[in-house]
């Protein structure tokens, strides 16, 4: 890799960063304003006989995964997740996953260092 | 029909090659990069199980995810709606990961494979089905409930399902944040192991300790219906921030701080590990019980999987209290084998693919999924090395050789055939031993995995002696299932006086015999059982059989070929250097065998070690 590529990657990686830095505030004021203490279902209910969810629908047991653009995106959050994302918490996700769209010289590696002691699995999204 | 499955981007990242149903090959990415967990985009392993069918990406007539990014993503948001204003560290930690990797796996995995197969589409199935489908598609059975337990997919992080011929269904699930694998992550991080690997020592602990904390678990953390349901009291957690696993009101509960990894292991985390193994098993007891009674009482099998199905104490829990006739669990039974799982339901239900079944002998190839080495390939590798070898070409005088070295105390590291798929090694890459040694449990751990001298060693048994050492009345071919040692062969032993006089000093403890195989008997006489048979694994089998023939003995211990934090070996190369690294006497490669004392030295440091992050 020579000097002028080092810089480059540098410089896109900043942007990478910056677009993170971004989404990351709109994000967190937007969590400060529709913040929901009781969104999970709480603890122990003695008036509840059970704390198991039926579970009745099979439609995301498998389905095709496929977007290119953000409509294509949006319609498959607005089809799968319906209530769950409001427009505004939409869109700033919708601009954060295109602004990342990888590219082919991206390197394909997953090593974000994990925080202390969580397991990988909650929030290595 | 050729289906990849794969899964990345968690932990155990794997691909898993189905043709028509029939697995063709399965490997863990951690075995080819020699990253302990590696949770990349598995290029290697989907790179070898193309090779082993000798296709290309573009000749797949499928390629499924393990998991639905856009179900994980809403729970994100629901997460971050949780945490309001104090979302910040939980942004830091995932944000990037989940907009620039996770959304877009579909072009992640189209950049690795050229296409995603022949429609160059990507399925994504849940996380849950994916575990259900491993469970009960490779499973020898028509009918049977099934129960998936881990940390967390989507949202589930518990279900009840059923499956018969070719489809599946979830009945129920209990979801995030009350999650069984993250309680005993919890547990896990808070005596000072880490999450994931370190599970595994948590229950190795839990036989030194009493469980006097099982009551206070179950007032103030975990709330347990009689039908298996339970929520977690989220105030004494903090994951649900990103920050750690627990918080501060927490650690009061249990007389302060959690343990420093890597300190001394005093009782408080030897009774607290007994006391979360004891509630982990309660609840799967009552479990089990309530998907008999969704399922059908008349139902007689249950398969399991899930991180929380590797918890092989809990498994012979379950199957001594024969609720269910026959139990079988996913030997990948974390998110390795999703990729198996998720492939599964692609071909048995998306598309209706016929299954055949014979209610006694599985589809899971005994495990041995992974690349294997030929014995010219082999030879070939010795030479160019200038290694110091003996072949021997009789396998009868293969099997008696190393049943004398055994014999003579030697611990033997053993490659041959493919390589398992999971996280247990089952002959092909072991370390083995003389069960009958007592000093053989510290030796092991001590100066050749380099890891706790508390963990204990599993035995291999052949099958049809299996119930003269062990209480157990079924095959436990996988080593998911702990059963007590026959009591006619256990000797005194009070561990209670043994820690005391020790000083919590858990050395002395593991070197003094409990039983006439002291080496894969634990301080509470249970062992880790794997059972053994001509038909899975004929040179394993012969192998122990010439030992019994020579010994008496119908019993070895075996313990995964590599060091503490250090993937178990794929290849030669990798055997060879670990075999030089430790201090193992004898390496058989194949049909080859390498004596220590013959090989040239490597250099001497112990910087290699700063090689693998411990675990």
């Amino acid at each position: 890799m020579n000097l002028t590529s080092v810089e480059e990657s540098r410089k896109l990686e900043n942007q990478k960063n910056m677009v993170i830095d971004n989404e990351r505030m709109r994000i967190q004021q937007w969590a400060v304003l529709n913040a929901n203490k009781n969104i999970f279902q709480e603890y122990a209910d003695e008036s509840e006989e059970t704390y198991w969810k039926s579970r009745e629908k099979e439609d995301t047991y498998i389905m095709m995964y496929d977007f290119e653009t953000v409509p294509e995106f949006e319609k498959l959050c607005t089809t799968f997740l319906p209530g769950i994302l409001d427009k505004e918490i939409q869109r700033v996700i919708s601009v954060a996953v295109f602004k990342n769209r990888p590219q082919h010289t991206d390197v394909i590696k997953h090593t974000k260092k994990n925080a202390e002691g969580l397991p990988m699995y909650i929030y290595a999204f | 029909m050729y289906i990849l499955g794969v899964s990345a981007l968690y932990h155990d990242a794997a691909a898993a090659l189905i043709k028509d149903g029939e697995i063709i090959a399965a490997a863990q990415e951690e075995r080819f990069t020699r990253i302990k967990h590696d949770s990349s985009i598995p290029k290697y392993a989907i790179a070898y199980c193309l090779q082993e069918s000798r296709i290309n990406g573009h000749e797949l007539d499928a390629v499924v995810y393990y998991d639905n990014p856009l179900l994980t993503m809403g729970r994100f948001v629901q997460n971050i709606q949780y945490v309001g204003n104090d979302c910040r560290s939980l942004l830091d930690f995932s944000l990037e990961s989940l907009v620039s990797k996770k959304m877009w796996i579909h072009q992640i995995l189209k950049q690795s494979l050229g296409q995603l197969g022949k429609e160059d589409k990507l399925f994504v199935a849940e996380h849950h089905i994916s575990h259900a489908a491993s469970a009960f598609f490779p499973s020898p059975y028509r009918k049977a409930a099934i129960i998936t337990v881990d940390g967390v997919g989507e949202y589930a992080t518990t279900t009840i399902g059923y499956g018969e011929n070719n489809h599946i269904k979830i009945l129920k699930e209990i979801d995030y944040p009350h999650s069984l694998g993250l309680l005993y992550s919890a547990f896990t991080y808070f005596c000072g192991f880490k999450v994931n690997s370190g599970d595994y020592k948590l229950m190795g602990l839990a036989p030194y300790g009493k469980p006097i904390y099982v009551q206070l678990i179950k007032e103030k953390l975990i709330s347990i219906k009689l039908d298996g349901s339970f929520r977690l009291n989220i105030e004494y957690f903090d994951y649900q921030y990103g920050r750690a696993m627990v918080n501060e009101k927490f650690a009061q509960l249990f007389g302060g701080k959690k343990r420093e990894p890597e300190s001394i292991i005093t009782q408080r985390e030897m009774d607290i590990a007994a006391s979360v193994q004891k509630v982990i098993e309660d609840v799967m007891i009552l479990l089990a019980q309530h998907a008999k009674k969704v399922v059908s009482e008349d139902i007689e099998n249950l398969v399991i999987a899930g991180g929380v199905a590797l918890n092989c104490v809990a498994n012979g829990v379950l199957c001594r209290k024969k609720i269910f006739k026959n139990i079988w669990v996913q030997p990948a039974a974390g998110d390795a084998g999703g990729a198996l799982g998720a492939a599964m339901f692609y071909y048995y239900q998306y598309c209706d693919g016929e299954r055949i079944v014979d209610e006694v002998n599985d589809k899971q190839n005994a495990s041995y999924l992974g690349p294997e080495y030929s014995n010219e390939y082999i030879e070939a590798y010795l030479k160019d090395k200038g290694y110091s070898y003996y072949k021997h070409d009789g396998y009868e005088k293969l099997y008696q050789k190393i049943a004398e070295l055994l014999d003579q105390g030697k611990v033997i590291g053993l490659f041959e055939g493919r390589m398992e798929y999971g996280p247990r090694a089952l002959g092909n890459r072991s370390i083995i031993g003389d069960p009958r040694s007592s000093e053989m449990q510290s030796k092991l751990n001590l100066k050749i995995k380099y890891r706790e001298s508390f963990r204990p060693f599993a035995p291999s048994v052949l099958e049809e002696r299996a119930k003269e050492y062990f209480e157990i009345d079924y095959k436990s071919p996988y080593m998911l299932f702990c059963a007590d040692v026959q009591e006619t062969r256990r000797k005194g032993f009070c561990l209670e006086k043994e820690i005391e006089s020790t000083n919590e000093n858990l050395l002395p403890v593991v070197s003094k015999a409990r039983s006439d195989i002291p080496a894969v008997t634990h301080v509470d006489y249970s062992a880790r059982i794997q059972t053994v048979n001509e038909r899975d694994n004929p040179i394993y089998y012969g192998i122990i059989k010439a030992f019994e023939r020579l010994t008496g003995c119908g019993v070895i211990i075996n313990t995964s070929f590599n060091v503490r934090g250090e993937p178990i070996v794929c290849t030669p190369q990798d055997a060879y250097q670990c075999f030089m690294r430790t201090e193992m006497d004898v390496l058989v490669l194949g049909n080859y065998i390498l004596y220590k004392e013959e090989q040239i030295p490597m250099e001497k440091s112990d910087n290699w070690r700063n090689e693998y992050e411990l675990d």
